[in-house]
């Protein structure tokens, strides 16, 4: 390769010439060239002004009353007058978007073929599916979450050193789904998941507030938190309880057998 | 956020679930701020564009394919945005913009410490001028590549232009900047 032109050197400054790379790396004069390329490049890198975890949601507190509503038979079945039939059309549409979901093989393998049948309507249908077959799908939904956050608390119970940066970030990932399956409780009158709903979030954020490089007593007081709550023992209960219900004749929630602190 | 747990937040705020759509905002607002930030070199232009694209995403949301990404989809959106406002804000000949930004000091030039502190900010106060001659496409195709760490592919796709388009609004960024300082290099 001949000497390097300045265009080179700029894809050579971001990884996207091997040429020029391997050039650069063996010409004294490119390389110089290459540096002072580099000098004003890097000077161009600016510092953001940091913005805390509260801002997405000034920024929806910002947005929202400009935000356009959507069809009237969306907004319809959505936002019911009656409270009731608000939440039972939440959980059958919320089951919809979760049935699309367990299509696959997932949902296959855990039901019969003949109710495989029954819980795998069209988006249409699911509008007016019944809402024990919604209710069932979508505590499915909320099972798996109780699986995946049973895991963090493992991992961080069992965990040897204080680091636990992929647990928190894990953590991280798994609260916004949580806030939105418990307020679906709520409104669908299910107290004892909205409950655990509760206090996994607490728990979750918890966790991911500690700092990246934490001690070993936060470790510790994490832990306690977790101990002194029994959480993983109301998770891995209400687990079960959900899957017994999916199959099940789906008794109502306050007959959870969850200790509630 | 697992891909099942996603995928079913965003298909209740493709339905018009509002909290659904709220947990997006959450979740992306920071990022969509340090993009809007980095191309508009501004905090008030930045949120108008953070506010923007946000009003944007859930007006197009039900034309969202469900298989796609919601972030990548969002930071094409900001970055449309932000061309808007980049054009409407030299089509008024505001001068917000040139005002200096925080620039870290890392531009090396030999000499005494008091020459060495004039000369920084002589070299901030340039750097920032030179981001002012840009077009808006080289402007964004610079920030994309040096900022986002974006490829020349990507940023040829987000801003729809070919590959070698794309990585001539680079070059010519780089030029325009690099001559902006060259009154200094040679003094120097």
């Amino acid at each position: 390769m001949n000497h390097c032109s300045d265009d080179d050197l700029v894809l050579h400054y971001y990884d996207e010439s091997p040429a020029a790379v391997a050039h650069v790396a063996t010409c004294a004069a490119c390389a110089a060239r290459s540096r002072d390329v580099a000098a004003v490049l890097t000077a161009m890198d600016i510092d953001v002004p940091e913005r805390d975890e509260r801002y997405g949601a000034d920024v929806w507190d910002r947005i929202r009353p400009h935000l356009e509503q959507r069809s009237p038979s969306r907004v319809r079945v959505w936002r019911g007058t009656d409270a009731g039939t608000s939440a039972t059309l939440r959980w059958a549409l919320a089951a919809a978007a979760t049935i699309v979901l367990l299509v696959g093989g997932f949902a296959a393998g855990r039901m019969s073929m003949a109710r495989s049948a029954t819980v795998a309507p069209t988006r249409a249908q699911a509008d007016e599916a019944d809402p024990l077959v919604a209710r069932r799908a979508l505590l499915l939904t909320v099972a798996d979450h109780f699986e995946r956050s049973e895991r963090v608390l493992t991992d961080i119970m069992n965990t040897s050193g204080p680091g636990i940066v992929a647990e928190q970030q894990w953590a991280g990932d798994l609260i916004a789904a949580n806030r939105l399956y418990r307020q679906d409780a709520l409104a669908a009158d299910e107290s004892s998941v909205a409950t655990v709903l509760d206090e996994l979030e607490r728990a979750l954020l918890d966790i991911v507030h500690r700092p990246a490089d934490m001690e070993a007593a936060d470790l510790v007081r994490i832990r306690q938190r977790i101990d002194s709550a029994a959480l993983l023992f109301k998770v891995r209960v209400m687990t079960n309880e959900l899957r017994q219900r999916q199959f099940g004749s789906d008794p109502p929630s306050d007959r959870s057998t969850i200790p509630v602190s | 956020m697992e891909a099942g747990d996603a995928g079913v937040i965003l298909a209740r705020a493709r339905q018009g679930d509002e909290d659904a759509f709220r947990v997006l905002v959450e979740l992306h607002a920071r990022a969509a701020f340090r993009l809007a930030f980095r191309l508009m070199r501004d905090e008030r232009d930045a949120e108008d564009v953070v506010q923007e694209s946000f009003i944007r995403a859930h007006r197009r949301l039900p034309a969202f394919e469900a298989r796609a990404n919601f972030g990548t989809w969002l930071h094409r959106i900001v970055v449309n945005c932000a061309l808007d406002a980049l054009r409407s804000r030299d089509g008024r000949g505001d001068t917000r913009r040139a005002e200096p930004v925080e620039l870290p000091d890392t531009l090396v030039f030999d000499g005494p410490s008091p020459e060495r502190l004039a000369r920084s900010t002589e070299i901030r106060r340039r750097l920032e001028a030179s981001m002012q001659t840009l077009t808006e496409q080289e402007r964004v195709a610079f920030t994309l590549r040096h900022h986002e760490g974006r490829t020349i592919d990507d940023i040829g796709r987000t801003l729809g232009i070919e590959h070698s388009a794309a990585k001539h609004a680079v070059f010519r960024a780089v030029r325009k900047i690099r001559a902006a300082l060259a009154p200094l290099r040679r003094e120097a």
